[in-house]
């Protein structure tokens, strides 16, 4: 139970972060990022519809991502999220603030006296 | 649309109230994804229909996915809160600056806005067009207080027997005016408070400056007889106005219901105050605290209204 409630958490924080890094690589449609998400973490990262769409559409109001319907090769129009230069600029601080914290974290975790 | 797909959309539609355009965006968007999953979970080997139950399952109760994109709308950027706050500053600056009865300046003042207003009508209501849009409404109220000057004078014409057919149109006109009136603020709040009741707040806040406004207007003689100072009380009524302008720009920055619910409430207490200590100091503290309750009471209403829409 404390060690779901904890991943929840450290995901709840970390959504936004991990969306935007994968909107760096390439533009991507709401069912693409949940899948992508999935794979790149190896399994270990699930976020459902129910977080990722508001976090969407959030980033969105906050200017940090865009969102436009475009055609996929099959016909089909999905709307695609692109990361904005406000979204780029923010995440370069999200990493360097998770570099240090994750540097804290390890030396007060495995280090800890 | 698969019948799972559509019985979700039909049960969240109701509750998202987050604007025509972006509601069937979203809309569009759920309907993509749930037709994309259903296809990924049969490609894994899941029977259709329990990739269709689990496709919709992904999205959680309607309800808490409606209160959460509503959440993630209450998210107003530093520009557009600027914006909000800008029509409250606009009065500041023509009742401080005592131009507000120049007609060049007033009608300058009156296009922009009923310009950012319709622009904003046009962007599908953005967070900051429910100041513009409030701020608006000052047009119709202050034609409002002129039907009431032509009433009064038509009437008194007519009870001293000086009707003419002119005086008669006039009076009917006037009383025509106030139901229309009171239907076009009465629409504005409920189409507001549809898809918020609290911008339909918002909607309604510059509403009690601009009766103070007219109670001063009124004192000094009417629209064309009172002075651009209103006997000192217009730089007041401007610093009310930079107050709200700064509770506008709170309220849009605040990502909490419950904090833009105190900005509301704490604006209006702070409007009355000041009107009272500085426009009319001889009412006691029931007096205060009446004006208070009924001030309170209409900037909430559209609460109850939302309840009823």
């Amino acid at each position: 139970m404390m060690r779901g409630n904890y991943l929840t958490q450290l995901l709840k924080g970390n959504t936004d972060v991990m969306i935007l890094s994968l909107l760096e690589r390439e533009p991507m449609y709401g069912h693409q990022l949940m899948e992508q998400l999935e794979r790149t973490s190896a399994g270990f990262f699930h976020v459902s519809e129910g977080t990722l769409y508001p976090a969407l559409y959030r980033l969105a109001r906050e200017d940090l991502v865009r969102g436009r319907w475009s055609k996929l090769p099959t016909g089909q129009e999905r709307k695609f999220y692109t990361l904005t230069r406000k979204g780029e600029r923010r995440l370069a601080e999200c990493r360097s603030m998770w570099s240090g914290f994750a540097a804290a974290m390890d030396l007060v975790t495995t280090h800890g006296d | 649309m698969p019948s799972e797909t559509a019985r979700y959309v039909r049960r969240l539609k109701p509750h998202l109230r987050l604007g025509d355009a972006l509601e069937s965006d979203f809309l569009r968007e759920i309907e993509a994804h749930m037709e994309d999953r259903v296809a990924s979970l049969v490609a894994r080997g899941v029977p259709e229909p329990l990739a269709r139950r689990r496709a919709v399952q992904g999205f959680g109760r309607p309800r808490t996915l409606a209160h959460l994109m509503r959440q993630a709308q209450l998210t107003t950027s530093w520009r557009e809160a600027l914006l909000g706050a800008a029509p409250f500053a606009l009065l500041a600056a023509l009742l401080g600056l005592q131009v507000w009865q120049v007609p060049a300046v007033a009608g300058a003042g009156s296009a922009l806005i009923i310009g950012f207003t319709l622009y904003g009508l046009w962007l599908g209501r953005p967070a900051w067009f429910y100041p513009w849009a409030g701020v608006a409404l000052l047009m119709p109220v202050f034609a409002g207080y002129l039907a009431f000057a032509v009433l009064r004078a038509e009437l008194w014409n007519a009870v001293h027997g000086a009707a003419t057919p002119y005086a008669l149109a006039g009076i009917a006109g006037a009383g025509l005016y106030f139901p229309i009136g009171l239907l076009v603020v009465a629409v504005s709040v409920l189409v507001a408070a549809r898809r918020d009741w609290l911008d339909a707040s918002m909607l309604l806040s510059p509403l009690p400056i601009v009766f103070v406004w007219i109670i001063e207007v009124h004192r000094g003689g009417g629209l064309l007889a009172a002075d651009g100072s209103l006997s000192g009380m217009a730089p007041v009524l401007a610093a009310i106005c930079l107050c709200a302008a700064a509770a506008a720009f709170v309220f849009l920055r605040a990502t909490s219901r419950a904090l833009k619910c105190a900005t509301l409430v704490g604006g209006a207490l702070l409007l009355v105050l000041a009107a009272t200590l500085l426009i009319d100091p001889s009412g006691g503290l029931m007096t205060l605290g009446g004006r208070a309750v009924i001030l309170l009471a209409f900037l909430l209403s559209p609460a109850l209204v939302a309840r009823h829409a």
